[in-house]
């Protein structure tokens, strides 16, 4: 009887922990080191103006190897034609991205996010900082 | 008139002998009609195989480890989506680390002046495809299409769906 007291307190006790490990394992800490691939159009340096725009707490690293955290992705952007411009009235151009945060040591990607504004105010930078505010907030978030 | 019965008896086995000939084959061969005359030259064991369709009941386990390979950037799409959806796999960024292996494609055409003017959408239209092999095995388990002629957030809509279907075929709903 005790035996499975014991048994069933030990998996209440490590039911929590393992969960708790998952978390860890897709956390992003605050003052991370990241390394920036080189994305279509120049999409990185954006990104890295967001960063410092949106105050993520991360540094960025110009060398793959002393990184913890690496971001890919792609970004498309098109200028509205003259179509848009005369039927729908906008000169903002459409812009999509998408960008993903790799762990360098377990190799797993850890959080990633895709954007899509039609009529996009300031062109990339407005999807560069839509990607800043989210990964902001997942770091905020601990988890 | 002997030499003459045994003429006809020759012709009339030899035209059914080639009758006998041309339907053999085509009556092994599923869907023969749909089949170009090359393809029904294969071995019979290779026929008689079921369809993949059949291989693709693998049950896909919760918290495999997934590799995507380079789709012209749909690929970080496909993993946002992933990460929207709750998808529960984990994607990784090496083959040899993962247990399956996602490939595909993915188009997209921007709406012209015609689809502005006379439907009034300025949404793009978005297809993709992909498909989901077993590394181990080699074995497709799962696959899936989608074409959306008014993708209300272009690629991200493509590749969500994707995830969501993903989502359902784990959990054993599709």
């Amino acid at each position: 009887m005790s035996g499975k007291t014991l048994s069933l307190l030990l998996l209440l006790t490590l039911a929590p922990v393992s969960g708790l490990a998952q978390d860890v394992a897709k956390a992003i800490p605050a003052g991370s080191k990241v390394f920036i691939n080189p994305m279509k159009d120049g999409f990185e340096k954006d990104l890295v103006t967001a960063f410092e725009a949106k105050k993520v707490p991360l540094e960025v690293v110009t060398e793959k190897e002393k990184a913890d955290f690496e971001i890919s992705g792609t970004s498309e952007s098109k200028k509205a034609g003259v179509a848009k411009i005369l039927i729908r009235g906008s000169i903002h151009s459409s812009e999509q991205a998408s960008i993903t945060v790799t762990n360098l040591k377990t190799g797993e990607a850890v959080w990633a996010y895709s954007v899509n504004k039609s009529n996009s105010a300031h062109g990339k930078r407005s999807t560069a900082e839509a990607c800043a505010k989210h990964l902001k907030e997942k770091i905020d978030s601990k988890k | 008139m002997f030499h003459r019965i045994s003429c006809l008896l020759l012709l009339l086995s030899a035209f059914a002998a080639g009758t006998f000939a041309q339907t053999t084959p085509s009556s092994t061969i599923p869907a023969a009609s749909e089949q170009s005359s090359s393809k029904s030259d294969k071995p019979a064991d290779m026929i008689d195989k079921a369809p993949p369709a059949e291989l693709s009941k693998e049950k896909i386990p919760a918290g495999s480890k997934v590799y995507i390979a380079p789709l012209k950037g749909y690929e970080s799409f496909l993993i946002a989506a992933i990460v929207k959806k709750g998808t529960p796999v984990v994607v990784v960024n090496n083959p040899e680390m993962a247990d399956y292996e996602i490939t595909g494609v993915s188009e997209s055409h921007q709406a012209g002046w015609a689809k502005m003017l006379f439907l009034g959408s300025e949404q793009s239209n978005e297809q993709a495809s992909i498909v989901m092999t077993n590394l181990k095995t080699g074995v497709a388990v799962w696959g899936y299409n989608v074409n959306k002629t008014n993708s209300y957030k272009g690629k991200q809509s493509s590749s969500e769906a994707c995830a969501k279907h993903l989502k359902a075929r784990i959990e054993g709903r599709e």
